[in-house]
């Protein structure tokens, strides 16, 4: 089994919570898959993925992105990464091209080959007659679908999800979902945040549900559900086993 | 290149905000030309002043003559003379009281010859001892020969103006007529018949410019002072928007997608950097012309620019690099827009205050000009009172351009911990 991605014993406390953000966490996934990372609000979810991007410090345990220690003096793992935050991360006074081509260039995507991923992509996610529009312009959906692409320009190994189908419309949830499908298939893996179960049940090849910091339980969406229970749908069992008070 | 990618995606975020860039071109100029016209008459020279004194002359003798020429030697009042038969008291306060002079000067009746007769006397008292035979001299009691109304709000020092001005006038014209007078008793005394007393002065004074002439020294006015000081200012201000722009990223998350690009983050500070960088030179620009072109057609003096254009570039840089690296150390600082502009704004205002923007340093309190040297807009206006008012060049400037850069360095590398201590 090769890994794309190794946590063991993650502890993240932030000051002046009482409560540990992760309480030890042990994750492991495998390269090629698509990972589902669920879990109510607070759960944990964003602490871990901006650990596993670098952009957190744990207080404690380790993190390996194939194979590699993801720590403040090896910062070699992050060109594997392609973080997609649950926000919108661009410029939005900036075209889509604008944006994208300075994200580009950041990651030192050569010119000629920037222009063609990027002419690649904005066609693929239905955004090339757009191109030239200020980001601000945009709907929901079409930024969520740039934002996506301006992870994507560097050919990352790894993209990290958080959220990306919050606020979107069925037409470009559906667009993004099957791009997530098609990255698998070029050989990616893909971790997946998401407060939608029937998206993450639809196309994850594994699920781990977290709450309060910790692993409640993991597998694929067959495994799950019907290991456990009979016939039951996602969100019964996340309700079963996450609790039904409200999380804000 | 990704430094310039960094770099023009400043400058186009920039260029679409015609409102913000507006501003941070607009307002320097104002600022120079409201201050300039503002501080002006504070700023001019008394013999530029011309404040309106009225002369009432029921002498028309020597002193009246006297009075009136030392006023206008003086240079700083605008004398209109009236002749009286009688000293017009009513008339000089009236005169006064409703606004028209800041002064009257009263010369009495018959005050020259009063002045006159008391000074042949006090000649012939003080060579009554010579002779044997002692005649009883009576000097005439002292009367007050010139009278002055002032309006109760002239500043003090335009009050000393005028009393300097009366009392150097009277007091050379007693001194001459003294020695003459002193002058024809000796030499009616003398064997020698072609008897002279020598009047020449003693002592002479000279006086030499500090710098060559051809360097020009234009002296600090209005236009001098304000315009390098609030366009110093000007470049300050890019603080504000500079530490909105990255609070701005670290909202919208833009900064969170750099940090995971390795290398990025010292990049994207040194674009934003040298992007406002390039603001604050065309900013100055601007400025100048203004000054060169705007302040004559406004009646003001024009701006001289001294002789170096390298020390004036360099002087620019340091400072717009100095604002570039506050305004960083600000946005890195805070976490909200509310934050950081008000403390921006304020600091700015405080260092523009102690480094001499709003009036020159060397009329602050001694407290204020030992304050002025922690400020980096103090260093700027220092460096430009060199440049402009005395000729110099990088090689006298150097100090306050070193100042400039270290400020600049350390809060840059305070910027680069803070961020990376805040990623955590």
């Amino acid at each position: 089994m090769s890994l794309a991605v190794e946590i063991g014993a993650l502890l993240k406390h932030y000051k002046g919570n009482i409560e540990p953000a992760l309480k030890g966490i042990d994750l492991k996934v495998e390269k090629n898959t698509i990972f589902g990372l669920l879990g109510p609000n607070g759960a944990g979810k964003t602490s871990l993925i901006s650990i596993l991007a670098g952009i957190l410090k744990p207080d404690l345990g380790y993190v390996k992105v194939f194979e590699q220690s993801v720590s403040e003096k090896n910062k070699n793992y992050r060109r594997f990464i392609g973080l997609v935050p649950q926000e919108i991360a661009l410029y939005p006074t900036l075209t889509a091209r604008e944006n994208l081509t300075f994200f580009g260039r950041m990651y030192k995507v050569p010119r000629k080959e920037l222009d063609d991923k990027i002419q690649y992509w904005l066609k693929l996610l239905g955004l090339d007659q757009q191109q030239g529009k200020l980001v601000q312009a945009f709907s929901g959906g079409m930024k969520r679908r740039l934002n996506l692409i301006a992870a994507l320009l560097h050919d990352p190994d790894l993209v990290i999800l958080d959220e990306p189908t919050v606020g979107v419309d069925v037409h470009s949830k559906n667009i993004l979902l099957e791009q997530l499908l098609e990255l698998k298939k070029q050989g990616k893996t893909i971790i997946y945040t998401s407060h939608q179960l029937e998206e993450a049940e639809q196309i994850c090849d594994y699920l781990v549900i977290i709450d309060k910091g910790c692993l409640l339980t993991g597998g694929t969406p067959e495994k799950l559900l019907h290991g456990n229970f009979t016939n039951v749908r996602l969100e019964e069992y996340f309700l079963t086993i996450t609790g039904k008070e409200l999380r804000d | 290149m990704r430094l310039l990618q960094a770099i023009y995606k400043e400058l186009l975020i920039l260029v679409r905000d015609r409102a913000g860039l507006a501003v941070l071109y607009i307002m320097p100029l104002c600022l120079i030309v409201l201050m300039a016209l503002i501080q002006d008459a504070p700023f001019r020279d008394y013999k530029q002043a011309n404040i309106p004194v009225l002369l009432i002359n029921a002498d028309q003798g020597a002193v009246s003559k006297l009075v009136y020429k030392g006023l206008e030697d003086a240079g700083m009042f605008k004398v209109d003379t009236v002749l009286v038969k009688d000293d017009a008291k009513a008339q000089a306060s009236l005169a006064v009281k409703n606004g028209k002079y800041k002064a009257a000067v009263i010369v009495t009746k018959d005050a020259s010859k009063h002045f006159e007769k008391n000074i042949s006397l006090r000649v012939e008292k003080s060579f009554s001892g010579f002779f044997p035979i002692k005649t009883q001299i009576r000097e005439l009691a002292a009367e007050n020969s010139v009278l002055v109304f002032w309006d109760p709000i002239i500043k003090r020092t335009f009050k000393e103006g005028v009393n300097l001005a009366l009392e150097s006038a009277l007091t050379n014209y007693q001194a001459d007529l003294m020695i003459k007078k002193v002058g024809e008793k000796l030499k009616k005394l003398s064997p020698d018949q072609h008897f002279e007393l020598d009047t020449k002065p003693a002592v002479l004074i000279a006086q030499k410019n500090a710098v060559p002439v051809d360097v020009a020294l234009y002296g600090l006015n209005s236009v001098q002072h304000n315009v390098p000081a609030w366009a110093i200012f000007g470049i300050f201000f890019i603080v504000l928007p500079l530490s909105g722009n990255l609070i701005k990223e670290r909202e919208q998350k833009t900064m969170l997608r750099l940090h995971l690009i390795p290398g990025s983050i010292p990049l994207v500070f040194l674009g934003k950097i040298l992007a406002y960088l390039l603001i604050a030179q065309t900013q100055f620009i601007a400025v100048l012309l203004v000054g060169k072109f705007l302040m004559p057609v406004l009646g003001l003096p024009q701006l001289h620019t001294g002789n170096s254009i390298p020390a004036i570039i360099i002087t620019v840089t340091a400072l717009g690099f100095a604002a570039a690296s506050l305004g960083i150390l600000i946005g890195t600082l805070f976490r909200t827009h509310h934050q950081a502009s008000t403390f921006g704004a304020v600091s700015v205002v405080i260092l523009a205050a102690i480094g001499g923007i709003w009036v020159p340093v060397f009329i602050m309190p001694k407290i204020l000009q030992t304050l002025s040297t922690v400020s980096p807009l103090g260093w700027g206006m220092h460096a430009f009172n060199s440049i402009f008012l005395r000729g110099s060049g990088i090689s006298a400037i150097w100090p306050e351009l070193l100042a400039l850069f270290i400020f600049s360095g350390f809060t840059l590398v305070l910027s680069f911990t803070l961020e990376k201590f805040k990623k955590t």
